[in-house]
């Protein structure tokens, strides 16, 4: 048995925590550069505000209708969905992260069998230990588990949670489901699909499996297979990605010069990177590491570690963060015989990258670049194209007029607690 | 010719000296107060009004959102639809206010710098 947890309108959730005043008001958060509505309040949406929507168009709105808005606070939210996830963590023992504000849980291991009260139970929980409110679906695949969270999301009357389980014939839910909301039918096959007058899930279950394959490939079929019952997509618990990376080699010569030293680690760092976006991974960790002949009287080892302001896997990051620690353990006038980097706190891509508008302007270019580097580096051998460490420009300033604070993560601007 | 060392290397001969037996983890203030991680969040006092109970202006609360509070917590709830910090009395909770504000957590520790 399979439950989907999944934050309630989660970056206007995240500022709601901290923000008691906000409880029952319109919010709306925008993506980078303040650019489209990228969350909303259920006043908002209430509002006819649609997702996605760019902000200039209903700014008329927001200000007649006295909106709160926020900038995105990513820092925020990627910590507040730590925590939730964390708070999942001791409800049950396996847990697949999908996105920044979902989690796949698996239900096997509940004894009593009473999903629906444990899930309210863990709805409690994650509630008053983070103030984050949360949607639960239960169902026996995946697909299922997705289609009862859009129900108990959107209909008050089964209070946050819905269990599939509980019901013989799931041929009402599923009708209440149009196409477009099945988990693996995008934009395009739901076009598709409603030309063959196929509009809702119940609808889809009626098709035959060669009719489905034809015309949405394998994919499709395990999409059927999966609203009927059968699972076919299974959890996926913490992969075998490398939990560390490490790169490093000695000086064919020895090396004196900050200059040599610091393309060397800049190398090294490229390699590091590399492994990272293959395996589809981010790191916030980063150590650098020199040393001296070691054999030798007068040896000297220094390494230091540094924490990046947020994940990362963009190459010119982690070259930033190298330069700060090289600069503090760099000594002159030493021959340097090893340089070596070292990178960890890995974790998965895909919960940063799944909010569509995170990926939207600079995130897409730096994605772009790192993308032409790395199958040009394929093609034509490694370090063909490399990042220059001299004269790097300074990237420009993000737009983010209403943004919060960061909570939880800057002693300098931590919520205030008034006294009375 | 400078003999700092950051990190430990190890004798030629892979020959320990034996202490790092004992070595246990240093003391962690963060580790050592904070029961529910995922739970607790930082809070700055704003206001004097309890300098009588020794929590001034500017202390740094830790705040702990997994606990229920007993008779003698300080608690921040969300009276006025701000987060207040205040003694816990079950009873305004009911009796007084028809509309009770929530508790948000329960104060653990007040950091004071002197």
């Amino acid at each position: 048995m399979i439950a989907l947890v999944d934050c309630n309108n989660f970056f206007v959730s995240c500022e709601r925590v901290f923000r008691p005043d906000l409880e029952k008001k319109p919010v709306l958060v925008l993506s980078n550069n303040d650019g489209c509505v990228v969350s909303r309040s259920n006043e908002v949406k209430a509002m006819g505000i649609p997702m996605g929507v760019p902000f200039f168009k209903v700014k008329n709105i927001v200000d007649q209708y006295d909106v709160t808005v926020f900038s995105s606070n990513f820092s925020l939210y990627a910590d507040m969905s730590h925590r939730v996830q964390e708070v999942l963590g001791t409800c049950v023992p396996d847990i697949e992260v999908y996105s920044v504000d979902e989690a796949f849980l698996n239900f096997d291991c509940i004894a009593e069998k009473d999903f629906d009260k444990y899930a309210r139970q863990i709805r409690d929980k994650v509630m008053q230990w983070t103030g984050i409110p949360v949607s639960i679906g239960i169902a026996k695949t995946k697909t299922l588990a997705k289609v009862a969270n859009e129900l108990a999301k959107k209909n008050p009357t089964y209070n946050g949670v819905l269990d599939f389980s509980k019901h013989p014939s799931l041929d009402s839910f599923l009708e209440q489901t149009p196409v477009d909301d099945i988990w693996g039918v995008g934009r395009k096959y739901a076009v598709l699909l409603k030309s063959y007058d196929i509009f809702t899930a119940l609808d889809f279950t009626h098709q035959s499996d060669a009719w489905i394959r034809k015309h949405m490939t394998v994919m499709g079929l395990k999409t059927l297979w999966e609203l009927k019952g059968v699972s076919c997509i299974d959890l996926k618990l913490q992969e075998e990605a490398r939990k560390t990376i490490t790169s490093s080699r000695s000086f064919g010569r020895p090396v004196e010069t900050y200059q040599e030293l610091s393309e060397a680690v800049a190398t090294y760092i490229s390699r590091g990177c590399e492994k990272l976006r293959e395996q589809g991974s981010v790191a916030s960790y980063l150590s650098v590491y020199i040393m001296t002949n070691r054999f030798k009287e007068d040896r000297y080892i220094a390494s230091l570690g540094v924490e990046l302001p947020f994940a990362s896997n963009y190459t010119p990051d982690f070259i930033k963060a190298a330069e700060n620690a090289l600069k503090q353990i760099y000594r002159p006038g030493l021959q340097y015989k090893k340089a070596g980097i070292w990178i960890a706190n890995i974790s998965n891509e895909s919960v940063y990258q799944e909010n569509l508008f995170i990926t939207q302007g600079r995130e897409e270019k730096k994605k772009e670049a790192m993308l032409a580097m790395d199958s040009i580096n394929h093609k034509m051998g490694r370090d063909t194209v490399q990042i220059a460490t001299a004269g790097v420009k300074k990237d420009w300033k993000m737009k983010s007029e209403h943004l919060s604070q960061k909570m939880t993560l800057n002693w300098r601007e931590l919520p205030k607690a008034r006294t009375i | 010719m400078p003999k700092v060392s950051i990190t430990r290397p190890k004798r030629p001969t892979g020959f320990n000296t034996g202490i790092d037996d004992f070595f246990e983890s240093r003391l962690d203030l963060a580790r050592h107060i904070i029961t529910h991680p995922a739970a607790t969040f930082f809070l700055r006092v704003e206001g004097g009004s309890l300098e009588s109970q020794g929590i001034k202006d500017g202390d740094l609360l830790v705040v702990d959102k997994a606990v229920t509070p007993s008779k003698k917590s300080l608690v921040i709830t969300t009276r006025d639809n701000e987060l207040t910090i205040e003694p816990y009395h079950k009873s305004s909770y009911t009796l007084l206010n028809p509309h009770p504000y929530q508790i948000w957590g329960i104060v653990t520790h007040v950091i004071h710098k002197i």
